[in-house]
């Protein structure tokens, strides 16, 4: 027989989020932090399925304390506290994912064991990383596919300009032009969420 | 080539990164980047930092180009139905376009109906869980994905899609209450089903035993019979595997 989840558990995050400020910042949140600690956990050599599964658990852990936060706090603030509790909740999970010596346990486990639990640095570092791939998403349709193109194989890609205008059959001008546009707006969107 | 591009003019790159430069002037910018490297640089510089430009680069350089890479991987296999909902964003714009209500415990409103959460969303479609207060039910309402909304095909398949399953009266097709439109969002309405779908129950408890898949393969033989004989063809099925006889 099959086992139904009550679905108001899963509803009730979407209520209590329901000042739009504050649910704008969580999906950005989630947005940015799924990702984050997927590739962290990818990195210490977790699968795939087990990789979602712990960024999972950490935004699971984060909902799960939204109720504790309290909304007569001034504007902006939900999203530093999102932060803050985040950073507590992934060190946690992959503590936690770490057993004692004695237990033994699966390789996911003795691979987790042989790296530590991510430190703050490393953290900063990520969180940067993402909120630029977060900014890449959000701002990518703004732009033609030849001004993304030429901003793409320059800027990311290491491209000498001249090769890019060749490639595109454009003018060099244009190419500096163009990942001028799309790096000024870039930085705008990664200036908008720090 | 007019000799004025050819001279250098700091101001005509601020006025560039301002976005205030006519297009004649834009053009004549270009023409005059071909060349000077120190106008290069100074585009470059004065866009953003060394620094931002090798973050961005370093940020950037496992992505695809076109940033699709990283959703697929996250969203295929997802086992957690709440972190999906309040992390997808098609979710996220169906809840903003929601009309406002008066009552504390729902999301909003669209047409005459209390939301009361998301149970569901797919390629095309968000499933709303709601309340219809002149009957006192609960219906489940299905909104057009925001992101095929815009697209008249998309309408038009998702109105057909509608209608095909509208025409159809079996148990074991969905029944149809209604079809209509609010803030430019089509959705059809359809009886709340407490249960979980096929694909979510395979993820959770592995392969289904044999007399399941034949339990399960006669009710959507039958309901797919039913949908041929009564109504016009659909290429979507609306499928529901009852419980009463499992």
């Amino acid at each position: 027989m099959l086992v139904h989840e009550p679905p108001e558990t899963r509803e009730s995050l979407l209520i209590q989020l329901r000042d739009a400020g504050n649910r704008e910042s969580w999906f950005e949140f989630a947005a940015i932090y799924r990702p984050m600690v997927y590739r962290m956990a990818r990195r210490r050599g977790l699968q795939d399925a087990d990789a979602q599964d712990l960024a999972q658990r950490v935004l699971l852990s984060v909902a799960g304390s939204i109720s504790e936060w309290k909304s007569d706090s001034e504007r902006g603030r939900f999203r530093s506290w999102l932060a803050r509790v985040a950073r507590n909740a992934i060190i946690d999970t992959f503590r936690r994912e770490k057993p004692d010596a004695a237990q033994g346990g699966s390789t996911i486990m003795q691979q987790l064991t042989q790296e530590p639990v991510p430190a703050d640095d490393e953290l900063e570092h990520e969180h940067r990383r993402e909120v630029f791939r977060w900014a890449a998403k959000q701002v990518r349709w703004e732009f033609e596919d030849s001004t993304w193109i030429a901003f793409w194989l320059t800027t990311v890609k290491g491209k000498a300009t001249s090769e890019v205008a060749e490639e595109l059959g454009k003018s060099v001008g244009s190419i500096y032009t163009a990942k001028s546009r799309v790096m000024k707006r870039l930085q705008e969107k990664v200036q908008e969420h720090s | 080539m007019s000799v004025d591009s050819q001279q250098c003019d700091p101001t005509r790159i601020a006025c560039f990164l301002e976005g205030e430069l006519p297009l004649d002037a834009l053009t004549e910018l270009q023409r005059h980047l071909d060349s000077c490297t120190s106008c290069q640089t100074q585009l470059d510089d004065s866009t953003a930092t060394v620094a931002m430009w090798q973050s961005a680069a370093e940020s950037l350089h496992d992505e695809s180009i076109d940033m699709e890479s990283i959703s697929t991987v996250l969203t295929r296999g997802e086992a957690d139905e709440l972190a999906k909902h309040v992390t997808d964003d098609g979710v996220r714009r169906v809840v903003e376009l929601l009309a406002p209500t008066d009552d504390p415990q729902m999301l909003g409103r669209i047409g005459s109906y209390e939301i009361a959460g998301v149970t569901g969303s797919g390629g095309n479609g968000i499933v709303l869980k709601a309340h219809d207060p002149a009957l006192n039910r609960y219906v489940a309402i299905k909104v057009l994905a925001p992101h095929l909304a815009s697209s008249g095909a998309a309408r038009q398949r998702f109105a057909r899609e509608a209608q095909a399953a509208a025409a159809v009266v079996h148990e074991n097709v969905i029944a149809i209450h209604g079809v209509a439109e609010s803030q430019g969002m089509p959705y059809l309405v359809m009886p709340y089903e407490r249960g979980q779908s096929l694909q979510r129950r395979i993820d959770d408890n592995g392969p289904l035993g044999l007399i399941e898949i034949l339990r399960i393969g006669l009710q959507m033989a039958s309901g797919l019979a039913a949908a041929h004989s009564q109504g016009p063809s659909s290429q979507r099925i609306f499928f529901w595997p009852t419980e009463s006889n499992a």
